[in-house]
């Protein structure tokens, strides 16, 4: 029996397990001014049916994970500097010192968007030297530090890898 | 982001909608502007901000830092629950004064 166009992608999403969406992006034409852009035109592509606040968190999650994978992983900053008075200005003048160094900018970041029936899987590697677990120190009262806590808060799982270079976040889809 | 001088040493900055790193930058340099002898309270306006992210978190530390240093007083206005929320989530609702809109923070300056 012909069945119509409807019908036809019904059973065609129902045959589908999984759908992966890879991105590798480039150190040398990272640009901090584009994550915001960046993030929610990404958002539309891949999850244009989540609700609001789903893609809220969503956008926090890859804002703050891509943002590190960036600046503590592929160029290897301490957030540590913005304790300093132009503590910003430090770090981001940094970064652009970093993106003039072959060393650095030639590190890519990949980014995997795994979607399942009840959830979404985000894995985010970069080509960093990976950092100790035990250093992570999460402290409200200092100028830094803030992101990792912010993922935990809007995900339902978060684990790294032995290297401390890859980092994959689990979100579930309630209801 | 803009910031408009409402009385003697009162100064407002209207936040934009994305409060994450890019706008940092900025924020500093307005910051950097007004902090001067005359300099007594900065509301901060919080109406078309939607998101605000880690780092711009850390910055609003470090102004309530500046606040007790350089002694000036710190007020935020008009927060949606989302942010409201986040800020209460990283601990830091207990060291800023928040109110509804611009009229109660200016009228709070009586008590203060």
């Amino acid at each position: 029996m012909i069945k119509n166009n409807e019908e036809k992608i019904i059973l065609f999403k129902r045959f589908i397990k999984e759908k992966r969406i890879k991105y590798v992006f480039d150190s040398l034409k990272f640009n901090i001014s584009d994550i915001d852009s960046f993030t929610f035109y990404l958002l539309e592509e891949i999850s244009p049916n989540l609700s609001f606040d789903f893609k809220y968190s969503l956008e926090i999650i890859l804002k703050e994970a891509i943002l590190n994978a960036f600046y503590h992983g592929n160029f290897n900053i301490d957030s540590k500097i913005k304790e300093n008075d132009n503590g910003f200005d430090e770090f981001h003048n940094l970064v652009i010192e970093r993106q003039k160094d072959i060393k650095y900018s030639s590190r890519k970041v990949y980014l995997e968007i795994i979607f399942k029936i009840n959830k979404i899987i985000i894995s985010i590697e970069d080509e960093g030297d990976g950092f100790d677990l035990s250093d992570l120190e999460i402290n409200n009262y200092k100028n830094y530090g803030r992101g990792i806590k912010l993922i935990k808060v809007h995900s339902d799982k978060i684990k790294w890898n032995e290297k401390g270079n890859k980092i994959t976040i689990e979100k579930y889809i309630h209801g | 982001m803009k910031h408009r001088n409402i009385s003697k040493g009162v100064e407002v900055i209207s936040l934009d909608t994305y409060m994450t790193s890019p706008n940092l930058s900025n924020f500093q340099k307005i910051l950097n502007l007004l902090l001067n002898d005359n300099l007594s309270t900065i509301i901060l306006d919080f109406e078309n901000v939607l998101m605000i992210d880690s780092a711009t978190i850390g910055y609003l530390f470090k102004i309530y830092k500046l606040s007790l240093s350089k002694d000036f007083k710190l007020k935020m206005i008009s927060l949606n629950s989302k942010i409201f929320q986040t800020l209460e989530i990283m601990g830091l609702e207990r060291l800023f004064d928040f109110y509804d809109n611009e009229k109660e923070a200016v009228d709070s300056l009586k008590y203060d």
